[in-house]
C-alpha cells in the first residue's frame, strides 16, 4: 500500500504535484479561515476553549469545550462563566463571576471564584502576584454553549505531544500523497 | 495521441483552477500574518475580508469545477506552424462510476475555421482493455481511441 502510494506520486507531473500541495493548503487554509471568521464574529481572541481543570465540577468538567462570545458592550455580571487570561500564564481560566465593581467612567473590577474550589481565585492564587481583580482587558470571553468530552483529544494531545506529532503528520502526509 | 495527431496539450483550464486555488490561500495566508503581526482586535476588518473572500473563492472554485471544467481531463491544440490552417481543439473528457465498469470517453474535435464542434462518444467495458492478469492491454486501448479520434475527425471534414 505504501509503495502504491508513494508510485502514485512519482507518476504525476509539476502541475499534478502542485495541485496536491494546494489541496494540503486549502485545507489547512479552510480550517484558518473558519476559525478567523469565528472570531471576527465572537468577537474573542479565542471563541472554542477546552476546560482544563476540574474546577467548575459540576458545571464543567475536564475536556468540555466551550462556545465564547465577548461582547464588549453587554455588561459583565455575577453569576457568568467568565474565560479570562492571567498575566504570565498561557492556560486561559474558566470561572463563576462572583463580585463585580462598575466606575464611573466604565472601568470594571471583577472577581471570580471556580465551583469546585474553596475560596475565590484571589485567595486560590489563581491571580498574579499583586492582583486582587481581574479586568476588561484581560477577558477572552463569556461562556454561551457547551460541548462534552470533545475536548478531551486535545488534552490528550498535550498530554502526549508524540501523539500530536503523529496524528498531524500522517493526516499532511496523506493529504499530500493521495490522489484523489 | 499527442504524437499522431501532433497537438501539443493545453493546460489554460487546469491553470486557471490552479490561480483560483493558489489566490485564495494567498488571501488566507496574507490573514494569518496580519493577525500575527497586529493581533486581534485591531486586524478584525481584515480577517473578516479576508474570510469572505476566500468563501466567495471556494464557492466560485465550486461553481468553475461543476460548470466549466466538468469532467473534462485533457486538453489538446493542434497549430499549424505556416499559419494557413486554423487551431484545432481537441477536448476530452471521461466517467467512471465508483463500482461499475462502463467506462465512457468522450472526443470533442473542433476546428477552428468551420467552429463547428463535434463529439463522439465511446462506452465500453474496461474489461476489454485488462488482460487476464489485470495489466492493461495498452495497444487494445490505443486502437480503440485512434478509431474514436478519427471519427470526431472525419465527421467535421464531410460538413
Amino acid at each position: 500500500m505504501l509503495e502504491g502510494i508513494f508510485s502514485d506520486v512519482s507518476r504525476m507531473n509539476k502541475r499534478q504535484k502542485f495541485y496536491q500541495a494546494l489541496n494540503f493548503g486549502m485545507i489547512v487554509s479552510s480550517a484558518l479561515m473558519i476559525w478567523k471568521g469565528l472570531m471576527v464574529v465572537t468577537g474573542s481572541e479565542s471563541p472554542i476553549v477546552v476546560v482544563l481543570s476540574g474546577s467548575m465540577e459540576p458545571a464543567f468538567y475536564r475536556g468540555d469545550l466551550l462556545f465564547l462570545t465577548n461582547n464588549r458592550e453587554d455588561p459583565v455580571q455575577a453569576g457568568e462563566i467568565l474565560v479570562f487570561k492571567v498575566k504570565e500564564r498561557d492556560i486561559p481560566i474558566v470561572h463563576r463571576v462572583i463580585k463585580v465593581h462598575e466606575s464611573a467612567d466604565g472601568e470594571v473590577k471583577i472577581l471570580t471564584k471556580g465551583d469546585n474550589n474553596a475560596g475565590d481565585d484571589r485567595a486560590g492564587m489563581i491571580y498574579a502576584p499583586h492582583q486582587n481583580w481581574v479586568t476588561k482587558s484581560e477577558i477572552i470571553g463569556r461562556a454561551r454553549g457547551y460541548l462534552p468530552f470533545v475536548g478531551m483529544v486535545t488534552i490528550l494531545m498535550n498530554d502526549y505531544p508524540m501523539l500530536k506529532y503523529v496524528l498531524l503528520g500522517g493526516l499532511a502526509v496523506f493529504v499530500l500523497l493521495h490522489r484523489e | 495521441m499527442v504524437n499522431e495527431e501532433e497537438c501539443v496539450e493545453e493546460f489554460t483550464v487546469v491553470d486557471r483552477r490552479l490561480v483560483l486555488c493558489t489566490v485564495a490561500c494567498g488571501f488566507s495566508a496574507f490573514a494569518l500574518v496580519y493577525d500575527y503581526l497586529f493581533p486581534f482586535p485591531r486586524s478584525e476588518v481584515v480577517l473578516a475580508m479576508c474570510a469572505i473572500s476566500y468563501f466567495i473563492l471556494m464557492g466560485v472554485l465550486s461553481l468553475y469545477s461543476i460548470f466549466c471544467e466538468g469532467s473534462i481531463f485533457m486538453l489538446a491544440r493542434t497549430t499549424d506552424t505556416t499559419g494557413k490552417k486554423p487551431d484545432e481543439l481537441w477536448t476530452l473528457s471521461s466517467s467512471l462510476l465508483r463500482f461499475s465498469h462502463h467506462y465512457t470517453i468522450t472526443v470533442t474535435y473542433s476546428n477552428g475555421g468551420s467552429k463547428a464542434k463535434n463529439s463522439c462518444k465511446m462506452e465500453k467495458s474496461v474489461t476489454e482493455w485488462f488482460d487476464e492478469d489485470g495489466g492493461l492491454v495498452f495497444d487494445k486501448f490505443k486502437t480503440d481511441f485512434s478509431n474514436l479520434c478519427c471519427d470526431a475527425k472525419s465527421f467535421d471534414k464531410t460538413q
